[in-house]
């Protein structure tokens, strides 16, 4: 047996302590969750308690469900208008290409709050003021430029020839989109779906400014709880996300392979 | 240089009488802003014939290809397809089988799926379909591998679902684009023969590109050969070896040797080519050569008689080996002529061995010398 150098040695304790860094908080949520104690560690007891406050809690499961119509909403509105802006870029050359992608691009270089303040005042001035309207449209730019990056390398990949074959065997546009061009980018077009429904899903500044009175989104109703409560239930319902994500992960790994998702 | 194509001259030869010619490709271009990278190319192709486009990267036989099956469009002039004109139809009107180079097998598709879109497409009836994918299958040799997809088949297996995908659809005309560069050699040389075995029987138009002259001269009936986005010769593989009309098609199909010269008429058939020497060889007329004017002389390397003992006649030259090299079937001799210029001649059958720095005497016979006209270009 080799022994490791030091070089192995230092490597495989520093990704120990990154795995840490990492894991750290959200182990700290997950044990503040079923400590019988409000807040203070060490614990002393194990409880489900907070969970059956957190999930029997109407704000909360409607929050949940406001979150889970947005994201679904939100990711499936911005794929659809960043997909056709994806094929554009990739497979054109025209004037102005890069003033475009740029503009499509913006609003990532914009902080989140000066966005949604600026979008809350603009609804205002055309007399909308906020909405279930402005905020859908808040949540689908928010997101679409991640859907935009991640079809543009998508479609980077795809192989033109792929289309040209399934057109010179009689399929036109259409069908060769539905049939060939969409099913090959299937990889791709679940990353980025799933990417902006957990965006939309986390968002916090753009529904505070545009959500409207019975449209409140999970992380803003989180934030009124943990304004005005000190117990754990906040920790309770982090901690179930968390473990909703981690299913999620498992769904998305049987249905599409996690590993080519995250190679895309 | 650029020229446009003459709208006259383009109507007049719209007027010419329909062919029988399933291809028919007449002075098209394509244009990449100044750059043109197909210049007016005109060729046909017969029922049944196998032709194809020959030439090394870049010289604008893939981009022809591409326009006849309505993936690039054309900058100017006409293609049709048994009489018909598809030069602005979308590909999917064009009814043509395309076999691309790297296959572009539908990777979501098992090879059965692949096979069988086009024919769904055309809403065919499920036993009908069902009939076709296994005539498809069976004739490329791929009966049993219906569910595979193609990621799980080698490259020369889905080089053959490709075949099978666009003859499945007994398209009128097959189009391949460099279908075998990707396979290795051994494997290219027996696929080669199918093919070319294949085409003959099912007498299948087929349009080939590739930038292997075996290839070519192998498995056509007539081969274009392009150059810098236009045609240098169309002619039969014989032809284009015995017969190259410019210094291109000399120097891309085989080894030529060039001796520079002027025209003279000999009459009886004969021109001679005068060397900066002196020297006059006699060679066949078969290309019209103006008297006086500057040409090349073409001498094949095997088309040669070389001897350590002095020859004596018209078209003999005199130089010293300065390589001679042993490949077993083959000797190969790298000559220095007096006059300077460097010859190499191949001996098949030989029983003598010349070594290096040795005086030679080559001599060629005036039927074997090619005369062609000196081509500015180079």
């Amino acid at each position: 047996m080799t022994r490791p150098d030091l070089g192995t040695i230092a490597l495989r304790f520093f990704t120990l302590l990154m795995m840490a860094f990492l894991i750290f908080p959200i182990a700290v949520t997950l044990v503040v969750a079923v400590n019988p104690r409000e807040f203070i560690l060490p614990p002393n007891g194990f409880t489900l308690d907070w969970f059956k406050a957190a999930w029997s809690s109407k704000t909360f499961l409607r929050g949940m469900g406001v979150s889970l119509v947005l994201g679904l909403v939100a990711a499936t509105l911005a794929n659809a208008l960043a997909l056709p802006a994806a094929m554009a870029l990739v497979r054109n050359d025209f004037r102005g290409k890069g003033a475009v992608n740029l503009v499509l691009m913006s609003p990532l270089l914009i902080p989140t709050t000066i966005f949604s303040l600026a979008l809350y005042i603009w609804f205002v001035r055309v007399g909308y003021g906020s909405g279930l309207v402005p905020l859908l449209v808040g949540h689908t730019i928010h997101v679409m430029p991640y859907a935009l990056r991640i079809l543009t390398a998508s479609l980077h990949n795809l192989d033109p020839s792929y289309e040209e074959a399934a057109r010179n065997v009689g399929a036109g546009r259409t069908r060769t989109l539905f049939s060939i061009t969409l099913p090959v980018i299937r990889t791709g077009l679940i990353s980025s779906f799933a990417l902006c429904f957990i965006l939309s899903w986390n968002d916090f500044p753009i529904s505070v400014f545009l959500a409207p009175p019975g449209w409140t989104p999970l992380p803003v109703e989180l934030f009124s709880y943990i304004k005005f409560q000190y117990d754990a239930v906040a920790a309770a319902l982090a901690g179930s996300l968390i473990l909703l994500s981690a299913l999620a992960m498992v769904i998305i790994d049987r249905l599409a392979g996690l590993r080519r998702v995250l190679r895309s | 240089m650029t020229r446009r194509a003459g709208d006259g001259r383009k109507n007049q030869d719209e007027m010419q009488p329909m062919s029988d010619d399933a291809i028919q490709v007449r002075r098209v271009m394509k244009s990449y802003g100044t750059m043109l990278a197909v210049d007016d190319v005109s060729f046909n192709v017969a029922e049944g014939e196998f032709v194809s486009l020959l030439g090394p990267s870049g010289c604008g036989k893939t981009t022809t290809l591409r326009m006849i099956a309505g993936f690039t469009d054309t900058s100017g002039g006409a293609i049709r397809v048994h009489g018909r004109e598809v030069t602005h139809l979308p590909p999917e009107k064009r009814d043509l089988g395309f076999v691309f180079q790297n296959y572009a097998l539908w990777p979501h598709m098992t090879v059965a799926e692949n096979v069988a879109f086009g024919l769904k497409l055309r809403r065919k009836p499920r036993d009908v379909i069902r009939n076709k994918i296994e005539e498809a299958l069976s004739v490329t040799g791929l009966s049993g591998y219906e569910d595979r997809l193609p990621r799980q088949l080698s490259g020369g297996q889905q080089q053959r679902v490709a075949l099978a995908r666009a003859l499945a659809l007994e398209p009128q005309v097959l189009l391949m684009d460099e279908p075998l560069s990707n396979l290795d050699r051994a494997l290219r040389v027996v696929m080669r023969r199918e093919l070319k075995e294949l085409q003959a029987r099912m007498k299948m138009t087929t349009l080939y590109v590739t930038h292997d002259q075996e290839e070519a001269l192998s498995m056509s009936n007539r081969v274009v050969i392009m150059n810098g986005g236009r045609v240098e010769q169309i002619a039969a593989p014989y032809e284009l070896y015995e017969n190259p009309a410019t210094r291109f098609v000399a120097d891309f199909v085989g080894i030529t040797n060039f001796l520079e010269g002027t025209a003279s008429d000999m009459g009886g058939g004969m021109v001679g080519v005068r060397l900066p020497s002196g020297q006059v060889l006699h060679a066949q007329a078969r290309v019209p050569v103006a008297q006086g004017g500057a040409v090349r002389a073409l001498i094949r390397p095997e088309r040669v008689t070389i001897s350590p003992a002095e020859l004596s006649g018209p078209n003999v030259l005199a130089g010293r080996v300065e390589l001679s090299e042993y490949f077993g079937a083959v000797l190969r001799y790298t000559v220095r002529l007096d006059s300077g210029e460097i010859l190499r001649a191949e001996v098949h059958n030989f029983d003598e061995f010349i070594a290096g720095g040795s005086r030679v005497w080559i001599c060629t016979l005036p039927e074997h010398l090619r005369v062609i006209p000196h081509d500015p270009r180079g």
